[in-house]
């Protein structure tokens, strides 16, 4: 399968480094566990040795991730190698139990031809196997845990999550054998994305926007959404309402494969949070990992910025908490922070303040759409 | 230690003990013999006193022993013991049978020992001593009664080689006396010679369980289940050349199984008692030898500890958390010094040995806790491998499994194929060291860089889950 991303991988450059979930049909993954299943009763019924055996998980941590720069842009992304951790029935029985038992209701689900919710998934699992699952945290980490061991997709695995983005703007979206959305004159909330990839993957998309702008936090998204911006500027806003799901990282990926000319705008709060979020959109993440490096974008950073804070009352700035000093530290330790954005992230915790965009209300609650105009024209992004 | 103890109590444990000693230094079968004569009337101050005899046919005794109760006589009250001892001994070469006196309490040493009448053996071969005391006849009678029952049960546990051992209690002038006769079973007695002392310890023990301790009969339930004891041995010596002793401990653990249907109400105690010996007399466990016992990892083996008390006597009681047996005794036997490492190596072996002959019955805590899983796993890939529309890979499980080519394969059959065979792994490795070097991957590795284990809240990424 690795044969049809032939052009996903020239883009990114040979790399044999790279660990990658692959994007399967079906069967193919359901033979990938019976593979699974074989190799451990042959391990249980060896004469010679008999053994329970251990599932290799590539390692989901910052010490195994690196970054890339694709050669013909200026995407770079993070990835995981091959350093791999063991999962053990002798050290932890649940979270080995866990691995088998989502394997076991994925093989039900692909061979029924479904695909189901993460969410839907927990609750099969929690009436199922109360003792084992107890909370979404467990499903969604014995799934991440599946996609280390099987290295294919979630979605590959008839799982997908939920999403909870949503886009607004200058943009017509297609799906086949359905009537068009043009997605300027929706409702403030916008056009919500599914989070089915496989269908992202299939809408065709126009456009006659300049920019696409990318908006933390639901709030403001229908803040613009009402004011239609897009209107005033021809843009296309998306959101993920807080922290990027992949759906919504997909489609914002194919909108910059489709419309190449297209600049991607962040705009975050000035806060650790909010750059990190950013950081998401622009190199991927590295609890995906294994498949989130196929949807970075190059995505520049326009506001909140270091700058824009002589625009906004003294009284509007609150104080940093320890959770964003931890996100703080977690991202000047990483190794893809752009010199640029650690300036402001060092500034921010030197500072020991944060701010959220809401604070240019101050200015009138039209300002906001102002201030984004005025930074694109002005080139006041990084 | 044990200063609570009676001074009668000692001063019997000490003449027992050199008793056994002689009788181990004869080459040839001995016999040890405790007499104990009371008055019937109650006690009083100026009532006939107990009589005691302790007699032996072992070598003859150089009276030197009998010099270290010089202590103990001067702490004791002369109306409980008046320091004096009748001792008749002879050795096997000796021409006569020769008789002293001996007085501790006499201040004057030259007048401690007297000799009495010596009668000659004309030509007769024997040895043996006697030592005959008088002990006051207090209200504590009773108690020594009980205790000195307890410690020959315990010496007969022993079974010292060529050893019989009885005990004698009488009372005297009254109609309906109560008589105590301990004698060693006559089975017992013809015990092989050439049995190893921990073979005999085994048997000694096996029939102490049976009399749960100290009562003189032996309990129905229990001596049914004889052959279902689970026993563990082990041993662990020390040869100082330059000493010519050596050290030598002995440890041996018997676990009778818990039946619910036993009608006997001591098996299901969670309590263990242990016997702990020096030169084949029970005595006080040493302070380094409990310490053993508190810090072995009972765990690996199944165990819980809650805690482990020493008694007065020196007598040891180990409580369990976990039930599922009942072990009922251990003891040790080592020469003359306490060398807690040979007591560690000897108390493990013993336990390895128990592991080893019952595979499944000891496993360690941690074994235990993750074959409690065994049957969830194993029923979720059996769930997976029955809801395959894939014959081929159906068969090939199957086949695997060694299920044979029945057409129809339960679903409850796969999983306890799989489930037995996962436990009889979790068995054999359960506390092998390099059990975790050779576990095979389930799928191959390009390259094996190997991470630290994953913890549940690992994955930090910017803290956040998608």
């Amino acid at each position: 399968m690795a044969e049809a991303n032939v052009a996903a991988a020239s883009l990114f450059g040979v790399d044999s480094r790279l660990c990658s979930a692959d994007i399967l049909a079906p069967p193919e993954v359901r033979a990938r566990i019976e593979v699974a299943v074989l190799n451990f009763l042959a391990a249980l019924a060896s004469p010679s040795s008999p053994a329970i055996s251990v599932l290799p998980l590539i390692s989901r941590n910052s010490a195994n991730c690196s970054l890339r720069s694709g050669l013909l842009n200026d995407v770079s992304s993070v990835y995981l190698s091959h350093t791999f951790c063991k999962r053990s029935l002798m050290h932890n029985p649940k979270a080995f139990l866990r691995v088998w038992k989502v394997m076991e209701m994925s093989y039900k689900i692909l061979g029924e031809g479904k695909l189901v919710h993460q969410r839907e998934l927990f609750y099969k699992l929690l009436s199922d196997s109360p003792k084992y699952f107890s909370c979404q945290r467990h499903v969604n980490q014995a799934i991440q845990d599946v996609v280390s061991l099987l290295r294919c997709t979630r979605q590959s695995l008839g799982v997908m999550a939920s999403s909870r983005g949503a886009l607004i703007g200058r943009l017509v979206l297609h799906e086949p054998d359905e009537d068009q959305i043009d997605c300027s004159i929706l409702g403030a909330s916008g056009h919500a994305i599914t989070g089915d990839l496989n269908l992202l993957s299939k809408l065709n998309l126009s456009s006659d926007a300049r920019y696409t702008i990318v908006v933390e936090k639901d709030a403001i998204f229908q803040r613009l959404a009402e004011d239609r911006l897009y209107n005033q500027l021809p843009c296309i806003l998306i959101t993920a309402k807080g922290y990027p799901d992949i759906a919504t990282r997909f489609i914002l990926h194919r909108l910059s494969q489709t419309f190449p000319n297209m600049p991607i705008f962040a705009l975050v709060d000035w806060n650790p949070a909010g750059l990190a979020i950013m950081c998401t959109y622009k190199y991927g993440s590295i609890s995906m990992g294994l498949e989130s490096y196929r949807y970075a974008c190059n995505v520049k950073w326009l506001g909140m910025r270091g700058d824009d804070l002589q625009l906004i009352p003294e009284s509007a700035f609150q104080v940093l908490k320890p959770r964003d000093l931890q996100i703080a530290k977690s991202l000047l330790s990483s190794k893809f922070l752009q010199e640029s954005h650690r300036a402001e992230l060092t500034l921010m915790v030197e500072r020991g303040k944060r701010a959220d965009i809401e604070a240019l209300y101050s200015h009138g609650f039209d300002y906001l759409g102002k201030y984004i105009a005025r930074k694109i024209v002005q080139g006041d992004y990084i | 230690m044990a200063s609570t103890s009676s001074p009668h109590r000692k001063l019997l444990h000490s003449l027992v003990y050199w008793a056994v000693q002689r009788c181990r230094m004869s080459e040839s079968p001995c016999r040890l013999t405790v007499s104990l004569k009371r008055p019937a009337e109650p006690a009083t101050a100026s009532s006939s006193p107990l009589r005691v005899s302790v007699s032996d046919t072992g070598v003859g005794s150089k009276l030197e022993e009998f010099l270290e109760l010089d202590a103990l006589a001067r702490e004791t009250p002369v109306e409980k013991w008046d320091g004096t001892l009748l001792i008749t001994t002879t050795g096997i070469n000796d021409e006569a049978i020769y008789r002293y006196r001996i007085n501790l309490q006499e201040e004057i040493s030259s007048a401690r020992f007297s000799k009495l009448a010596t009668t000659y053996k004309n030509h007769a071969r024997f040895s043996g001593t006697e030592v005959c005391l008088c002990l006051s006849n207090d209200a504590d009678v009773d108690d020594l009664i009980l205790w000195l029952v307890g410690f020959f049960r315990k010496i007969q546990v022993i079974r010292a080689a060529n050893l019989a051992c009885e005990l004698f209690v009488e009372q005297t002038g009254n109609a309906d006396s109560r008589n105590v006769c301990l004698t060693q079973d006559s089975d017992d007695v013809h015990h092989s010679v050439t049995a190893s002392s921990i073979d005999q310890l085994v048997s000694g023990l096996k029939d102490y369980t049976h009399f749960h301790g100290n009562t003189c009969d032996k309990c129905g339930a229990c001596s049914l289940n004889r052959d279902l004891l689970k026993i563990g041995t082990g041993a662990a010596n020390h040869v100082d050349r330059r000493k010519s002793k050596g050290l030598h401990v002995e440890v041996v653990i018997v676990i009778a199984h818990t039946a619910s249907d036993s009608t006997c109400c001591m098996v299901n105690c969670p309590s263990t008692q242990v016997l702990y010996f020096e030169d084949f007399v029970p005595c006080q466990i040493s302070q380094s030898s409990f310490d053993v016992l508190m810090s072995t990892d009972w765990q690996s083996y199944g165990f819980k500890l809650k805690g482990g008390l020493m008694g007065d006597e020196g007598n040891v009681v180990l409580e369990w958390a976990n039930m599922t047996f009942a072990p009922t005794a251990m003891q040790e036997r080592q020469g003359s010094q306490q060398d807690r490492y040979l007591v560690r190596k000897a108390l493990k072996s013993a336990l390895s040995h128990l592991k080893a002959d019952h595979a499944g019955d000891f496993l360690s805590c941690h074994g235990q806790r993750v074959r409690e899983y065994v049957p969830d796993l194993a029923e979720s890939i059996a769930g997976l491998i029955l809801s395959s529309t894939d014959e081929e890979f159906q068969d090939e499980c199957i086949a695997l499994l060694g299920l044979g080519s029945e057409q129809d394969i339960s679903e409850g059959a796969v999983q306890s194929s799989i489930s037995e065979k996962m436990i009889r792994i979790i068995e054999m490795n359960d506390t092998k060291e390099n059990a975790e070097d050779n576990v095979p991957y389930l799928f191959e590795c390009e390259e094996l860089d190997e991470d630290s284990e994953l913890d549940e809240d690992g994955d930090e990424d910017m803290a956040f889950d998608f």
